[in-house]
């Protein structure tokens, strides 16, 4: 394994009755946050399963900062942070009262951190998690997290629901963590505009295998919707096209190499793309009559 | 160690009020019933059944007596085995997964906490029922009260909790705990009014038990601790598979 990779993933296969996540291949590397995409449903949480060694795999290896996730379990999870959509704690207890029981679980538990962002996210302390807010239970969370020196932090759409407002604070708060260059964000959504705000890399994935996995910018680099009639289509080489997309006013065409595309298709009109395009165009293709 | 206090801690955290209100409504049960039985030698109510009845098991002072520690017994028991739903309800379960420790662990500090509940309300349950016969200056039957306990410990706790992880804590666990008490109640009365109908005697059976309750306590103390550890594996496959 490569000493720059935080995460590294290679062949990871399960299959479930209905579902089989299939020979998931990808890197995360070292101080760089990895946005994990796809619909719902696509394997993104079955992947996270596998890192923690909840589900067992059939087959492939996952290794995390270099250790074994299934050999070295115990050794690496004191390192591992996970946020998760739902606020995994009792509704009972009071962030204070939480802080009680979180110090007796992690070796390198840091109090004043947790009250510092407690603080900073404007949390009452005593007050019980049930009267909280979505967005506050989120913060809570974040907080617990980033307070026991975990050097990998997996999000599993931990986003979602929340307003744009509570999550530009969360973004915040990751930029600082992979600050040090030690630390790494995982970070599964599908909310693609958080992804390409601050995701260094990105990796799509659809019905359990990776479509694609590369740094973010290069991704939105490569890929271009070239606006064309449906009878230019065929003027396209094929395997310049990821897909392609009917509409009343022609076709829309992903392209997965722009320069080479705007070189070879000069006089079409070639737009940059998000990465909301790119999925759709990705997990659309050739699944109907207006898509090829 | 450090995994198993932070679990328990939870547990009282999250169960402050039920454990205050549990604790309060114990003392003051075990309060009456020892006032209940002290007034016994003036001629209380407990005088007027004992002397309907003449039964010295069925009199209302033993009722009393008995009374604190069943219901130590059931309410607290019965509100620590509440936090199984509790936790996988709210997720604790899957957040246990990203921590350092075994199901294995999880399962053993759950089983060790409904335990050491069962134990610490029962031992108040038997001072509570020693005091009464000691103020109402009868005869007190200490080897029926620990073969008592020691099968309540058996049933309640140990073959109970993975019922309660299979069923995911949800209402059918306490359906089918209820159930199971019911037929084990069933199957005692079975036994008691066949044994009054053939030629087994009862008396000596029971009186067999009292002059060997020692030996018999240790007995099933040691099948409580292998059951607990069968337990406990169970306990912790069923968790392992429900958080997947």
């Amino acid at each position: 394994m490569s000493q720059e990779n935080a995460l590294e993933l290679r062949g990871v296969t399960h299959r479930f009755d209905g579902f089989t996540l299939d020979n998931v291949s990808f890197d995360v590397p070292k101080g760089s946050i990895m946005g994990f995409v796809g619909q719902n449903g696509a394997g993104k949480t079955t992947t996270i399963r596998s890192i923690l060694n909840i589900l067992h795999n059939d087959s492939g290896t996952i290794k995390i900062y270099g250790f074994d996730s299934v050999n070295d379990e115990m050794k690496i999870k004191e390192d591992i942070a996970v946020v998760f959509d739902e606020l995994p704690f009792p509704d009972m207890l009071t962030p204070s009262s939480l802080e009680k029981v979180l110090k007796g679980l992690y070796k390198k538990w840091d109090g004043t951190r947790y009250y510092e962002l407690l603080d900073r996210f404007s949390l009452p302390r005593k007050k019980k998690i049930h009267d909280f807010s979505r967005g506050m239970k989120m913060k809570l969370q974040i907080c617990a997290a980033l307070s026991h020196g975990a050097k990998l932090l997996i999000m599993d759409e931990a986003t979602s629901g929340l307003d744009p407002v509570v999550r530009s604070e969360m973004l915040d708060i990751f930029l600082e963590f992979i600050g040090d260059e030690e630390h790494t964000v995982l970070m599964s959504s599908h909310i693609t505009s958080d992804i390409e705000k601050i995701a260094d890399s990105v990796t799509f994935i659809d019905g359990g295998k990776i479509l694609l996995s590369g740094y973010t910018s290069d991704i939105l680099a490569d890929h271009a919707v070239l606006k064309c009639s449906e009878e230019d289509i065929s003027k396209i080489a094929d395997e310049d096209i990821v897909s392609v997309r009917l509409c009343d006013f022609g076709a829309d065409v992903m392209l997965r190499n722009r320069t080479v595309s705007e070189e070879n298709y000069d006089g079409y009109v070639i737009n940059r793309t998000t990465l909301d395009e790119i999925l759709l165009f990705y997990v659309k293709r050739n699944s109907g009559k207006e898509w090829r | 160690m450090r995994y198993a206090v932070a679990f328990i801690r939870k547990d009282i955290y999250y169960l402050r009020k039920q454990l205050i209100i549990a604790a309060c409504s114990v003392v003051g049960f075990t309060i009456f019933g020892v006032l209940f039985c002290g007034s016994y030698k003036y001629g209380n109510l407990a005088k007027l059944l004992e002397n309907d009845c003449n039964d010295t098991y069925m009199t209302a002072t033993s009722l009393f007596g008995v009374l604190p520690g069943v219901l130590c017994l059931l309410s607290l028991g019965v509100i620590f085995w509440g936090t199984v739903s509790n936790d996988r309800r709210n997720g604790w379960y899957m957040f246990t997964s990203t921590l350092p420790v075994s199901k294995r662990l999880i399962a053993v500090t759950k089983l060790g906490e409904i335990a050491a509940v069962f134990v610490i309300s029962g031992v108040i349950g038997v001072v509570g029922i020693l005091s009464c016969y000691t103020v109402s200056g009868r005869d007190i039957a200490v080897n029926d009260i620990f073969i008592m306990a020691d099968v309540l410990l058996f049933l309640l706790i140990f073959l109970l909790l993975p019922t309660f992880y299979f069923f995911k804590g949800r209402e059918t666990a306490s359906f089918f705990t209820f159930f199971l008490m019911y037929i084990t109640a069933d199957i005692a009365t079975a036994v008691i009014m066949l044994s009054m109908k053939s030629d087994l005697d009862l008396q000596k059976a029971m009186t067999f038990l009292q002059d060997n309750a020692a030996v018999i306590s240790f007995i099933l103390i040691a099948v409580n601790i292998a059951v607990f550890a069968v337990s406990a594996a169970v306990s912790a496959k069923i968790l392992g598979k429900d958080v997947r």
